[in-house]
């Protein structure tokens, strides 16, 4: 197995020299396969969105190294990180970030459009991801007349259409009722499982993070302890996940 | 402690208020130079005696007009403070300030620096309306002497309006702040788009806009005296609504359309740029129709104000003679002879004792007295000899001429066969006729002759009438009407761009979460850069685009008044299009930096 994502020794120091500094990430090592679905769990302000923003060239760390694909992002430029970001990364926020003046088709294609791909091939590239996402019949709409978890499945259309390296999500489920949720999550899983798509989620829910091959606990700004579903079924693996929390609370 | 708050809030943003506040700066300084202008009765009564009845209601109509700009121009400057704004108000609210207080702290916020800022612009007017009228008028070959800087009643009007428009702007803040939730004033979010419902109606809104746009148009290329007002009329409301629903329904679908050719625009961030527009325009609609119908107006007003210029040599033939002279010396007739364009006649007549002044006949009959025909339908002058008998009983308009000789101690003049003349016992003296053919040239030169005579109220009167004075007032009255189209049209263009200036920079707070998505969806911040240029490139051309085709129609209804209306129209183009351009650019840095704040950049 090749391991798409490597992260060693990153840290990341909030604040300017001199004045009141804040590091919130400490020395954070991990890596992750091609292939895999893992989850990234941590209290609030525990640094996780700061970690995801550093593997999405959206901010870089103080010190450490970080690997996509086999490529290290360290010594990207700015102009580069972009288009590094616009090839291989898919994201998927908690809050959706549709452009609302698009229509959920544009919006799809948007991705597609900033790597210069031609009009026909994003036509037939939207059309497949929307049938796997379910999302044909609304490709036409705008994404305020459509409801919240339709919108998430639209922002997960958009962050796969170019089939990226890795898909980041950051609370994807955050904004959506359970059933919403629920459905997202299959869908995720099914990506996933069916079609390889690599996936790293950050999320403090532990029943969306039961639906991973394997979770992370971030806490202090340091990768500490590992959950690894293995052979256990998902709603197994979500007990086992709870039983973890509740004797790390003690 | 909210003011130490609200201070600190304004130094954080001080380049951001720095702009709001130089714009309303140059916004009550305008409007003061106008209000010294038209507030001043002494400027009408001194300068303007032909066109005086003219100019009061151009005054008044440029007033109204003004006044309107400066108030949408207020609002939106206003609102674009608020937006700057909100997030510190929500802090605000966040440490425990009450609602009210927060809402008495904006309206003094926008009180103050209104008032600051006309302080300063009416401080700028005086300064420049002296410089001004001493620079422009001088260069019209004006002599505007009522036109003082220093106008008591102008510096009220300014303030007053500028008190009331800001308290007005402060109390709509307050009630935008009062609905907003504190979420939404704590976090950017994008501002939800109003969809477009009814495509079908929408692209019969878009044509009928265009259809009663020509109409509009028709009826201006038509334009009849007759028919005046109703044609007025319709042109007017038919410009206004036409232009509204163009820009309400027309480029909107028209984009769409455009939008959905995905072989144009799959491309880069064209399919961002052109929703963006999509959903402004809508947003829009008022302020771009403002925008381009007086965005004409200006452009007219300094067009015709100009044209006015092209009469000149025209109205100039209106009189045969130039000047005359009753009282020639050497020196006169010396100078006259360096005119080249100056033909002079010379006539003698005899005073004898008894106070009667007596001219010859056949003096009158060898050189004929000339007088002027003007034809109203091709709006021409020629000019015919007097007839002899007329001349000889002294009548018409010989009666004028021959009068200049005489004076309080005349008792009376005569016209004698040239024996009887020959007779009479007195002094001989002689009078000149000038006629100038290039008055352009010769006028100051044949004023300072006019003036080496001595000025009796004969002489006054007569020359009151001739080409000299005739040609005086006519550049005055050219000179006021241009000062005033270049002033109204300039005027009118500041504030109409500046307006639009604000009205995008408050959007900025709205737009900004977009530009942060794409960014993340991996767009260069220079297409992002390249995407605003363009977006705000059509917001800005196209009310100028309709504006100037506005124009173009509507100078057809000063053909009965001009040979050609157009003429010279080139000039104001492109003074507006430089300005217009300096309004281009200076927004999209402004918004440039605004929604791009913070992001890493090359
Ligand atoms: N731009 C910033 N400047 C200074 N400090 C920051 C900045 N962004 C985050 N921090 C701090 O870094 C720490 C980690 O923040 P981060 O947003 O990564 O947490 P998180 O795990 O995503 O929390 P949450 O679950 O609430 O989203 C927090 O203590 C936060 O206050
Ligand atoms: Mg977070």
């Amino acid at each position: 197995m090749t391991k798409i994502l490597k992260v060693e020794q990153i840290t990341k120091t909030y604040g300017k020299k001199g004045q009141k500094q804040y590091q919130a990430l400490k020395g954070l090592s991990f890596a992750v396969e091609e292939g895999e679905f893992t989850a990234i769990m941590g209290a609030s302000g525990s640094g996780k969105t700061t970690l995801l923003n550093i593997l999405s060239t959206l901010d870089r760390p103080t010190s450490g190294k970080v690997e996509i694909g086999g490529k290290d992002l360290s010594h990207l430029k700015n102009k580069e990180m972009a288009d590094f970001r616009s090839q291989s990364i898919g994201f998927i926020f908690q809050d959706f970030n549709l452009l609302e003046n698009l229509t959920n088709r544009q919006n799809i294609a948007l991705p597609l459009t900033l790597r210069g791909v031609s009009a026909s091939r994003i036509d037939k590239l939207v059309d497949e991801i929307a049938a796997k996402l379910e999302i044909s019949a609304i490709l036409d709409k705008y994404p305020v007349e459509v409801s919240g978890g339709q919108k998430q499945r639209i922002a997960a259309a958009r962050a796969l259409v170019h089939s990226p390296a890795i898909l980041l999500a950051d609370e994807p489920t955050g904004a959506l009722d359970s059933h919403s949720a629920r459905e997202l999550l299959n869908i995720m899983t099914l990506l996933n499982e069916r079609d390889g798509v690599t996936t790293l989620m950050v999320t403090h829910d532990p029943f969306s993070a039961s639906f991973a091959n394997r979770i992370l606990f971030i806490k202090d700004g340091k990768i500490g302890e590992e959950l690894v579903k293995g052979e256990l079924d998902r709603k197994a693996f979500y007990h086992k996940l709870i039983e973890h929390l509740g004797t790390e609370e003690e | 402690m909210l003011l130490r708050l609200s201070l600190t809030g304004l130094q954080r943003r001080f380049k951001d208020y720095a702009v709001l506040f130089s714009g309303l700066v140059i916004a009550s300084m305008i409007f003061y130079m106008f209000m010294s202008i038209s507030a001043n009765p002494g400027f009408y009564k001194a300068n303007v005696s032909m066109g005086a009845r003219l100019l009061p209601f151009i005054f008044g109509f440029g007033n109204v007009l003004l006044a309107i700009v400066t108030f949408f121009y207020l609002i939106y400057a206003n609102s674009f403070m608020l937006s700057m704004r909100q997030h510190d108000y929500g802090m605000f609210l966040t440490l425990g300030a009450k609602r009210g207080k927060i809402s008495i702290l904006v309206v003094m916020e926008t009180l103050v620096t209104g008032l600051a800022a006309t302080l300063v612009g009416i401080g700028l007017g005086i300064g420049l309306t002296g410089v001004v009228s001493q620079l422009l008028l001088k260069q019209l070959h004006l002599d505007l002497t009522h036109l003082n800087a220093l106008v008591p009643a102008a510096i009220g009007y300014t303030l007053l309006f500028f008190i009331v428009v800001s308290l007005l702007a402060g109390l709509w803040n307050v009630q935008k702040l009062l609905r907003t939730k504190l979420i939404d004033l704590l976090h950017e979010k994008q501002k939800p788009v109003k969809l477009i419902k009814h495509p079908v109606l929408r692209s019969l809104e878009g044509i009928s806009g265009l259809v009663i746009l020509a109409w509009a148009y028709y009826t201006m290329m038509h334009f009849k005296v007759e028919g005046a007002k109703v044609e007025f009329t319709i042109a007017f409301f038919g410009t206004l609504i036409g232009s509204w629903l163009l820009f309400n329904a027309f480029f909107s679908t028209l984009i769409g359309w455009i939008m959905n050719k995905h072989g144009f625009t799959y491309k880069g961030l064209r399919l961002f740029t052109l929703g963006q527009l999509k959903f402004r325009l809508n947003d829009f609609t008022q302020i771009l129709t403002i925008t381009s119908v007086l965005f004409g107006l200006a452009l007219g007003a300094v067009t015709v104000g100009q044209n006015f210029r092209s009469e000149q040599q025209a109205a100039t033939k209106s009189t045969y003679y130039s000047l005359v002279i009753a009282h020639p010396t050497d020196k006169i007739k010396q100078k006259l002879a360096k005119l080249d364009h100056a033909k002079v006649t010379t006539y003698h007549y005899k005073l004898d004792a008894k106070g009667t002044i007596y001219f010859n006949r056949k003096e009158f009959a060898q050189k004929r007295l000339y007088t002027v025909e003007f034809h109203p339908k091709s709006r021409t002058y020629s000019y015919l000899k007097m007839p002899l008998d007329q001349v000889y009983r002294m009548e018409g308009d010989s009666t004028l001429i021959l009068g200049a000789v005489s004076n309080s101690q005349v008792r009376q003049q005569k016209m004698v066969k040239e024996a009887a003349y020959k007779r009479v016992k007195g002094q001989t003296a002689t009078f000149l006729l000038v006629r100038d053919t290039d008055l352009a040239k010769d006028y100051q030169k044949l004023k300072q002759i006019d003036q080496m005579q001595p000025q009796t109220e004969n002489v006054q009167a007569v020359n009151s009438l001739m080409g000299v004075s005739t040609y005086e007032m006519i550049i005055d009255l050219i000179g006021s009407f241009e000062f005033m189209g270049f002033f109204l049209g300039l005027a009118f263009l500041a504030m109409l761009a500046s307006t639009l200036m604000f009205k995008v920079l408050s959007q900025a707070t709205n737009d900004r979460p977009r530009y942060q998505m794409l960014f993340k969806l991996g767009a260069q911040s220079r297409s992002l850069k390249r995407s605003i240029a363009w977006e705000l490139g059509i917001l800005f051309v196209l009310p100028g685009l309709v504006g100037a085709v506005d124009v173009l129609f509507g100078l057809g209804m000063f053909k009965s008044m001009f040979q050609n209306p157009w003429y010279g129209i080139w000039l104001p183009f492109v003074i507006f299009a430089v300005l217009y351009l300096l309004y281009y650019l200076l927004t999209i840095k402004l918004y440039q930096k605004l929604v791009l704040r913070d992001y890493q950049t090359d």
